[in-house]
């Protein structure tokens, strides 16, 4: 996306637009930051639907508990018993929900969560240039004031 | 003089309404590509899916079955309404983008006539 921008020399951009360089880059690393945080909470997210997944699967090998709360509003419980399982709906998106066994619902998350984290270290990668390019602004800016501050005593 | 300043603020004004104009639709770009590639992943995971699957639709707040083959028609067809959306949105943007160039130029064609 901003891979034009990288060609100009920064050497010769002006103190102030050397600024304006800085800021355009700070925001663009927070919105980074932002995605990259948004793509952790959704992939902690789906790790705990498969958590969900594999303490089912355990009550019904009966290595763990049947029960569990049911919530009937978010301050109100039921208790109640696990009946039928190996049965999940999954949510896979825009509303649409499929049923499938254990092994399916689980494939579902995991492929989400592997995508999840490509799409990670890809925006970590971008992160990183960018901080590298913030750097460069910031020691080319740096050195301008030098120079300016030596002209001025002269 | 004051017929330039007054053309100025006039296309300073028209300037910064483009700027917002661009915005917007930028912003609905992003939100089409949002949806553009949910529906895809919808898609994908139908395509894994056969006749015997059970199918539901949140509408409101109840789930109502469905079709396989309807809802795969259905999620198919919102793919092609998104992707002409898209290009609908993008052509506005590079309308808009050309017309802010022109108010750029005359602005500055019009700071110069101040200068002198």
């Amino acid at each position: 996306m901003a891979a034009p921008q990288q060609q100009i020399d920064l050497t010769k951009l002006q103190p102030q637009q050397l600024v304006e360089v800085r800021k355009q880059i700070d925001q663009e690393i927070q919105h980074f930051t932002q995605s990259l945080q948004a793509l952790q909470t959704a992939q902690a997210k789906l790790r705990d639907c498969v958590a969900s997944i594999d303490n089912l699967e355990k009550s019904q090998d009966g290595t763990g508990s049947k029960d569990l709360l049911v919530p009937l509003t978010s301050s109100l419980y039921l208790p109640g018993q696990v009946v039928k399982k190996n049965e999940y709906l999954v949510d896979i998106g825009t509303g649409y929900f499929v049923e499938k066994n254990a092994p399916d619902a689980k494939k579902v998350y995991d492929v989400k969560i592997v995508k999840l984290s490509e799409d990670g270290a890809k925006l970590k990668d971008i992160l990183m240039s960018k901080n590298e390019m913030l750097n460069r602004v910031n020691m080319v800016l740096r050195d301008k004031m030098v120079e300016y501050e030596a002209q001025q005593k002269n | 003089m004051s017929d330039i300043k007054q053309e100025f603020e006039k296309l300073s004004m028209e300037f910064s309404n483009q700027q917002n104009n661009l915005n917007e639709l930028i912003t609905a770009r992003s939100q089409l590509e949002t949806q553009y590639q949910e529906n895809k992943i919808v898609l994908a995971e139908f395509e894994k899916l056969n006749d015997d699957s059970k199918i539901y639709k949140l509408t409101g707040p109840i789930l109502l079955p469905q079709d396989y083959a309807e809802a795969k028609m259905n999620v198919t067809k919102r793919i092609e309404f998104i992707e002409d959306e898209i290009k609908r949105v993008e052509t506005k943007v590079t309308d808009e983008e050309k017309r802010i160039e022109k108010t750029r130029d005359g602005i500055l064609a019009v700071r110069a006539k101040m200068g002198n």
